[in-house]
């Protein structure tokens, strides 16, 4: 079975793979200024809050939300961070080849997603210049403080999944050295200590690095980020024990979503039908549409524990989402962002004849959005219906804020392309 | 081959031994807050071995004195009192008095300064250790280390915690103050800020600005060790105060053991009814315009820019 997965004409095939490296078209300058606009507009944006202050947010206090869209972009991008490389030590720990090709395409996904991470809750701080306070008072704080946990985690997280993604390219940079003479020198830093008997170990190397990084995910996303909000008894709707288990759902969640966006336009864009086979993108959808139902029933957990709870103020907080200033956001994330979607990928795993890789893309798509909202729903209406009878704030993003927001997703895209220009996103054959 | 097998269990071994430790002391992080948090429930006040004895300062608010200011017709003038003394930023009360309805009907009032909780919340997640208890058990600040990620803003459930979202509009004099911990003034941008007991007057021997600031003498700074609270007109032995007029914490079942206490009441030691209708004041400033400036207008070149 194996052995006719294998590409029959290496050369054929890394042609092929290397075309983004090989072309660079118009299209490309185009799509590069098309994100560099907003990418330097976000700058701007973040200069104008720096000099100001977060005033400029819509964030407020006491009366109104203390944290906002950046929190939630925040959660966002950690969550997104998982996808990748979950897949990629899923894949290296189960044997699962089939899923190869989409390795790498989430290995950089996860890496620029976190630095995404790094980057909106530095843009949160009131004062970033202090930044590196956290480390050095970290041993002093890492006892209670669940910001201390989460920086170091996330930390660890970048560092061995930057290793990862580097170890398991260096093959791969051999052959790009050898093709690319103009950029070799810059291969051949990165292959700094290469060994052309070194893929054995490399191997054993990238088994281990998967275990750790395994246990990191569910540390990360199950751990220490939802403890940010889960461990805040003074915020009804976030204090839960549901809430590690909810937000790690919605990291694998939102990350399969992403890694099938992002594999599935560039299949489209470079013509790589081929190589990424329909079958990944069933495999990922049905896993996906479970995952997604998970998530709605774990919603469904949640707000049933809130409409009945004893404090009055998780009832409150729910009736923001199911009639208040929250609902028209809500229903339309849950029926159309959620249900939908799982509802279309499920039943493609069901019956078989329906199935379409356009649709995939474009449910998964969907739910990537709704994840993004839903942690946004989770940030803001606990913040402004506080735990005791004390006056309500409102929250809607101002200027500043959609345009970091923006500015940050669009230099992700950013990254992403200038990687794909230099790098092999899909792993090369032999040569 | 035998011998090749051998190394390769060792480097297993010494891996995943590494790995191992490395995951224990992550896995372990949270229980270490554990322990902490046990400690801090279960601390009172410090004891001390020193001839001078530690203070442990509490503060005493008596419901039945407090009656918002309405009857003279003023905002609150504890609030007053602190804005003035500490160049309070705009928006900002550090001591906040409200309405409260009753659940028999009618209301009082309830002046909330910071409750420089026992255990509290915001000291706990703290990253920076800018937040912290003093010996003396006030819950202090350090503007100089506070990365104003308001991890504790959203820890309090008091909401007795402010950012200061810009640089405040203070009048000139407040250029002149020294800071410290223990007097935040000037207030710094980007930071949070609170009530933290008036660390500067009580260092200096005197009570704080809102208790001295209070006409009907409602309020009382107190020590645990010692046993006493004063008001400023009267001194009284504190533990049997508290007993003989059913003192309560704010929200008890929080668990954060707060430092103030309230003795119930409407007011009525001045003759003020529970559904008396005269109208609470909101307290004025006069620095500060409308606070912090939020407005850089629809676009950056708006008329605000
Ligand atoms: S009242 Fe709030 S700010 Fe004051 S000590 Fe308690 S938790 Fe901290
Ligand atoms: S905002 Fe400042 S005081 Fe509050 S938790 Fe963050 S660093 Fe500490
Ligand atoms: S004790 Fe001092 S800082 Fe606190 S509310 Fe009273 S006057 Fe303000």
């Amino acid at each position: 079975m194996a052995a006719m997965m294998r590409r029959p004409e290496p050369d054929r095939t890394n042609v092929a793979l290397l075309r983004p490296l090989l072309h660079t078209g118009q299209g490309f300058y185009f799509f590069a200024v098309a994100l560099l606009i907003p990418a330097a507009w976000f700058v701007y944006a973040w200069y104008l809050q720096l000099i100001r202050g977060l005033g400029l947010t819509s964030m407020r206090t006491p009366v109104g939300a203390p944290w906002g869209a950046y929190i939630a972009n925040f959660v966002f991008f950690v969550g997104l961070a998982h996808g990748g490389i979950a897949i990629a030590a899923a894949i290296r720990l189960l044997n699962l080849t089939k899923y190869t090709p989409v390795a790498r395409i989430g290995e950089v996904l996860t890496i620029i997603s976190l630095m995404m991470a790094g980057v909106s809750i530095t843009i949160d701080m009131g004062r970033p210049d202090r930044i590196f306070n956290i480390i050095i008072y970290w041993p002093q704080r890492v006892g209670t403080s669940s910001l201390s946990w989460d920086v170091t985690v996330i930390i660890i997280y970048f560092t061995l999944s930057t290793l990862y993604l580097w170890l398991t390219m260096r093959k791969d940079l051999v052959l790009c050295a050898k093709r690319f003479p103009k950029l070799s020198w810059f291969y051949k830093i990165l292959l700094i200590g290469y060994k052309p008997d070194e893929e054995h170990k490399i191997e054993r190397m990238a088994w281990w690095l998967s275990i750790a990084i395994v246990f990191l995910i569910v540390m990360l996303s199950g751990g220490v980020v939802p403890w940010i909000f889960g461990l805040l008894p003074s915020q009804p709707g976030w204090f839960s024990a549901l809430a590690g288990p909810y937000f790690l759902t919605a990291a694998i969640g939102s990350a399969i979503a992403a890694v099938i966006v992002v594999s599935g336009v560039l299949r489209k864009l470079f013509n790589w039908q081929e190589y990424i086979k329909p079958e990944i993108f069933k495999g990922l959808g049905t896993f996906l549409g479970i995952i997604t139902l998970f998530y709605i029933y774990l919603i469904l957990a949640e707000q049933l524990t809130m409409r009945y709870a004893a404090p009055l103020s998780e009832f409150l907080i729910s009736e923001k989402l199911f009639q208040g200033e929250f609902a028209p956001i809500f229903w339309p994330m849950l029926l159309l962002g959620f249900f939908t979607p799982a509802i279309i990928l499920v039943s493609q795993a069901i019956h078989p004849q329906w199935f379409g890789v356009t649709r995939t893309i474009l449910a998964s798509g969907a739910i990537v959005v709704a994840f993004w909202v839903k942690r946004f729903l989770i940030v803001v209406p606990s913040l402004l219906r506080p735990l005791l009878p004390f006056p309500e704030g409102s929250y809607s993003p101002s200027w500043v804020e959609w345009s970091i927001v923006a500015g940050i997703i669009a230099s992700a895209i950013l990254l992403y392309t200038l990687f794909l220009k230099v790098f092999p996103i899909v792993e090369l054959g032999e040569e | 081959m035998q011998r090749q097998n051998k190394k390769l269990t060792r480097r297993q071994f010494v891996t995943g031994s590494v790995g191992a430790m490395g995951l224990l002391a992550i896995l372990s992080s949270p229980f270490i807050a554990v322990l902490n948090r046990a400690r801090a429930a279960t601390g009172t006040a410090p004891i001390t071995e020193g001839k001078k004895p530690t203070r442990a300062w509490c503060m005493v608010i008596d419901l039945k004195k407090c009656e918002g200011c309405v009857t003279i017709g003023v905002p609150p003038q504890c609030t007053q009192a602190c804005i003035a003394g500490h160049f309070v930023p705009q928006g900002q009360q550090w001591i906040q008095v409200y309405e409260v309805e009753s659940p028999g009907g009618g209301t009082f009032f309830m002046p909330t300064p910071c409750y420089q909780c026992d255990n509290a919340p915001c000291v706990n997640v703290c990253p920076v250790a800018a937040t912290y208890h003093n010996k003396e058990g006030i819950v202090l600040i350090d503007h100089r280390r506070c990365i104003g990620c308001r991890l504790c803003m959203a820890a309090c459930p008091y909401q007795r915690r402010f950012f200061n979202w810009g640089t405040p509009k203070l009048p000139p004099e407040a250029a002149f103050a020294e800071y410290s911990p223990f007097y935040p003034v000037p207030a710094v941008k980007g930071t949070v800020i609170k009530c933290m007991f008036c660390a500067h007057m009580l260092e200096a021997g005197k009570l704080p600005l809102c208790v001295t600031g209070c006409p009907m003498k409602a309020l009382y700074m107190g020590d645990l060790n010692e046993d006493i609270a004063s008001n400023g007109a009267e001194v009284v032995k504190l533990s049997k105060f508290l007993d003989e007029n059913d003192a309560f914490r704010y929200k008890e079942g929080l668990g954060t053991q707060p430092r103030v206490w309230y003795l119930p009441g409407h007011g009525q030691a001045f003759g003020r009814k529970p559904d008396d209708h005269r109208e609470f004041k909101t307290p004025t400033w006069t620095w500060g315009d409308s606070g912090f400036n939020h407005h850089p207008g629809i676009w950056p070149w708006g008329e605000d820019f």
